[in-house]
């Protein structure tokens, strides 16, 4: 089988994982990149915004049709996102490889606690309108750092981004989640355009992968009610910590 | 859906991801096939899949000044002018 099937077969699983736990796919591209296919992280990086462009595109649509994402919110937020993703891809220049590992690695701890003790997102059906959000400093202080995040690790910076909206801005938590994916698809641009124009992408690798993920977000989006997300969920967080561990150890060393 | 402005985005970026997986999948499959494709149609694919987000802002900036709802236009209009910072880092 040529590589490049390997990559779309790949970016299949990658799509379908992300349609059911509601990722944007960076958490497991840059490490396949880097630990399957040897990239050098910031090749890794650059590839995996692509994808993550194309993940929250999809869904970003989806959201904009069943009204959960807010337009208004997002584009404010996105004034901060952005300006950090172009900062974060700037400086990533000035990381060392094994940096980007370790800090890669730290992510996915984080991350795998967190979906531990994330309720399901399912059922969620509150509104709210722009008025009723509060704390905006604080909202566009984490989007800054979510933007760098994003521009350094290849990312969409959700992790951030999600909570800081629901626990400090009073945003409904599907209203977050549907505007951080909207938002996603602006910040990775930003990010991406850095690395395109100092060669950091690798298009080749990138092809099938994003051929292969926008396919298994669709069918990931067509089966998703059919799956005990609980027990998907606890065997990502598995999957998640071993990742961890990888990264971490490489980063160590 | 509720108004204009998401109306619009939401076509936007249903159209651009389109257009840029086929160009992507044309590529692909050329290379594939051992057909000498030229790169170009790979790169336009990418291109257009790196445009989609911000023709989305694009859209939302008309979209708020049609609306009269002129503050989250200059925001939009802010945001793309990062957006267009960011692509003329290359000829720094």
């Amino acid at each position: 089988m040529p590589v490049e099937l390997g990559i779309f077969a790949f970016g299949v699983g990658v799509g379908i994982f992300s349609a059911y736990l509601g990722l944007g796919g960076g958490l497991l591209v840059v490490p396949f990149l880097t630990l399957v296919l040897n990239l050098p992280a910031k090749v890794a990086v650059g590839t995996s915004l692509l994808t993550v462009i194309t993940t929250s595109t999809g869904a970003a649509q989806e959201y904009l049709k069943s009204g959960r994402a807010d337009v208004r919110l997002g584009i404010v937020l996105e004034l901060f996102t952005t300006t950090g993703a172009l900062a974060g891809g700037l400086a990533a220049v000035l990381l060392s490889e094994k940096s980007v590992f370790a800090a890669f690695g730290l992510l996915l701890v984080v991350v795998a606690f967190q979906m531990l003790r994330s309720k399901e997102r399912a059922d969620f059906n509150e509104r709210a309108s722009i008025g009723a959000y509060r704390n905006w400093g604080w909202g566009a202080g984490v989007s800054s750092l979510a933007g760098v995040l994003s521009g350094v690790l290849g990312v969409g910076g959700g992790v951030l981004k999600i909570p800081a909206m629901n626990l400090i801005m009073k945003v409904p938590l599907a209203v977050a989640f549907a505007t951080s994916n909207l938002m996603i698809g602006v910040t990775a641009t930003a990010g991406a355009l850095v690395y395109f124009s100092r060669g950091d992408i690798d298009l080749p690798t990138a092809a099938p992968l994003v051929l292969g993920t926008a396919l298994g977000a669709f069918l990931g989006a067509k089966t998703v009610h059919r799956v005990p997300t609980r027990w998907l969920r606890l065997a990502f967080v598995f999957v998640l910590l071993l990742v961890a561990f990888k990264m971490l150890l490489k980063g160590l060393k | 859906m509720s108004g204009l402005a998401e109306k619009w985005a939401q076509k936007v970026l249903e159209i651009g991801l389109f257009a840029a997986l086929f160009a992507i999948g044309l590529g692909f499959a050329l290379q594939l096939a051992k057909v000498s494709a030229p790169a170009v149609i790979l790169k336009t694919g990418f291109w257009i899949l790196l445009a989609t987000p911000s023709l989305r802002v694009v859209t939302l900036m008309v979209a708020f000044f049609r609306q009269k709802e002129k503050k989250f236009a200059w925001v939009a209009g802010g945001v793309l002018l990062i957006l267009i910072a960011g692509s003329l880092i290359e000829r720094l």
